[in-house]
């Protein structure tokens, strides 16, 4: 029997108020809607990575243990926090809470995303228990004049802080992927919202954490990697938020003075892919080149063989070789 | 040709992928060009044109000795409505997408009505997702750019004919 997203949602919630504790059938509405239908939820609920055990007498829902879905987790700088066990995407969430004029600070965490979102057409695999997927409000007083730059900042607050806790040689792929060699371990989606006469940015930051390689789906199970993986030791989720939230809020309030000057600097130096080649394609257009860095408006400049400079405001990227002087 | 052909003609002209029309026609010359920039459908007077001035706003400005008489017109059908048509262009450089994400029904379809601030589609420019809203009212006559194809700064993006009314 196919489950009912909305039903899920519902259920986890429901579950996840009284968590650890046994919550009986009927107060899970399954007498009214029916036993099926309700089983089947709860079973995409276990799916999703949820800790759900059944039994006649009711439900039991335990909670991950380092779940970051407690506010008073976030720094003193963040707005207020909006959790839920499931969501479709924390980011069309914090879309939809920008619009009606959502505080600076506000970020919205899930335990599970349903339609978790990468870039256009990607889906981002985001289980409960597993990893960090979060969206973060951020509000300039005045219009940004290189919004484009945003994602970049956001991606070079996430490498910082992943380095700080000793992946020293997560990288940054244009615009704003975090990678451990070739393999993502993190990804960023920024939107851009209007809502009256000021703007919003939603920063949607998804972390592999506590996966094993096993646990990827297998399409994509060469080209992911988890923190847990790579530092060899169980990171806690919540402490990471708490980090990653901080250094967002402050790394904002520095650069959105500047008009985000600093930004193309930090990335330059800080990326570890510049030097790179790689292989492009814009629309259509399949190309190669080595990264000379980014320009002032955020966009990938590109040194092609033919020595001409290339520069991309959009297109996806490749790598292709490491050269020795960024060393793994 | 009377003037409900020369509308007819700049309606074609607006609504089909017409840069350029010229008809000729009993010693008359009508020549109605698109600019592709420009907001509106534009009469451009020839030298034996008959002389309008521009018909597509005030209809009643065509003279000569093909003016057509009033009486011709029929009481029951009134003129045909003209276009305006306004232009929605790319604000920036980056890859167009019709809707927020792959699985979900485009911000807009063509002949939809538009009211102004909506979001008419995305612009990823450096992987952030850029919203762009119309500043205008009106009907979508035309989406100019396919789901996911590169866009350049000025692009044409979506026609709207602000003198429709729902």
């Amino acid at each position: 029997m196919k489950s009912d997203l909305g039903l899920v949602t519902v259920l986890a919630a429901r579950l996840w108020a009284q968590r650890g504790q046994l919550v009986n059938w009927e107060h899970l509405g399954a007498d009214v809607r029916g036993y099926e239908k309700t089983v089947a939820a709860l079973s995409q609920l276990l799916e999703l990575g949820f800790d759900v055990r059944l039994s006649p007498a009711g439900v039991r829902l335990v909670p991950p243990a380092d779940t970051p879905c407690e506010a008073d987790l976030l720094p003193e700088q963040a707005g207020p926090c909006v959790y839920s066990p499931v969501v479709d995407s924390t980011n069309t969430a914090g879309v939809q809470l920008a619009r009606v004029g959502a505080h600076h600070g506000t970020t919205v965490i899930a335990e599970a995303q349903l339609k978790g979102r990468g870039h256009h057409g990607h889906e981002w695999f985001s289980p409960a228990g597993m990893g960090l997927w979060f969206s973060l409000i951020l509000r300039p007083a005045a219009s940004v004049k290189k919004p484009g730059l945003v994602p970049l900042l956001v991606g070079l607050c996430v490498v910082r802080v992943l380095r700080e806790l000793g992946a020293r040689a997560a990288s940054l792929k244009w615009a704003n992927d975090v990678l451990w060699g070739k393999r993502k371990v993190a990804g960023i989606l920024v939107e851009r919202v209007e809502s009256g006469p000021r703007e919003a940015f939603v920063a949607g930051v998804g972390i592999n954490i506590h996966q094993k390689e096993s646990d990827f789906p297998e399409e994509i199970r060469d080209r992911c990697l988890s923190l847990d993986e790579i530092l060899g030791a169980s990171i806690n989720r919540s402490d990471l938020l708490h980090k990653l939230v901080e250094e967002l809020i402050s790394r904002w309030h520095d650069e959105v003075s500047s008009g985000f000057g600093g930004v193309v600097k930090s990335w330059n130096e800080e990326s570890g892919t510049v030097g790179m080649s790689v292989r492009a394609a814009v629309g259509q257009e399949i190309l190669t080149g080595v990264i000379e860095g980014v320009g002032d408006a955020g966009e990938l400049m590109l040194r092609c063989p033919d020595g001409s400079l290339r520069t991309m405001a959009s297109g996806r990227i490749e790598l292709m070789a490491k050269p020795d002087h960024v060393g793994l | 040709m009377d003037l409900k052909d020369v509308e007819h003609l700049a309606r074609l002209v607006s609504e089909l992928d017409i840069a350029e029309i010229e008809i000729k026609q009993f010693g008359k010359k009508v020549r109605i060009v698109k600019h592709a920039y420009s907001p509106q459908t534009v009469m451009v007077p020839h030298a034996d044109t008959v002389p309008i001035a521009p018909p597509i706003q005030s209809p009643m400005a065509i003279g000569g000795p093909s003016q057509p008489e009033e009486s011709s017109r029929s009481e029951a059908a009134p003129p045909a409505r003209p276009l305006e048509v306004i232009a929605i262009k790319a604000p920036m450089v980056g890859t167009f997408y019709r809707a927020p994400a792959p699985d979900v029904p485009p911000y807009v379809e063509v002949g939809q009505m538009l009211h102004s601030g909506q979001t008419v589609c995305i612009i990823e420019a450096m992987k952030l997702m850029n919203e762009i809203h119309s500043d205008v009212k009106g009907k979508i006559i035309s989406i100019k750019i396919e789901n996911a194809e590169p866009v350049e700064f000025g692009q044409v993006l979506l026609e709207v004919d602000t003198s429709a009314r729902e």
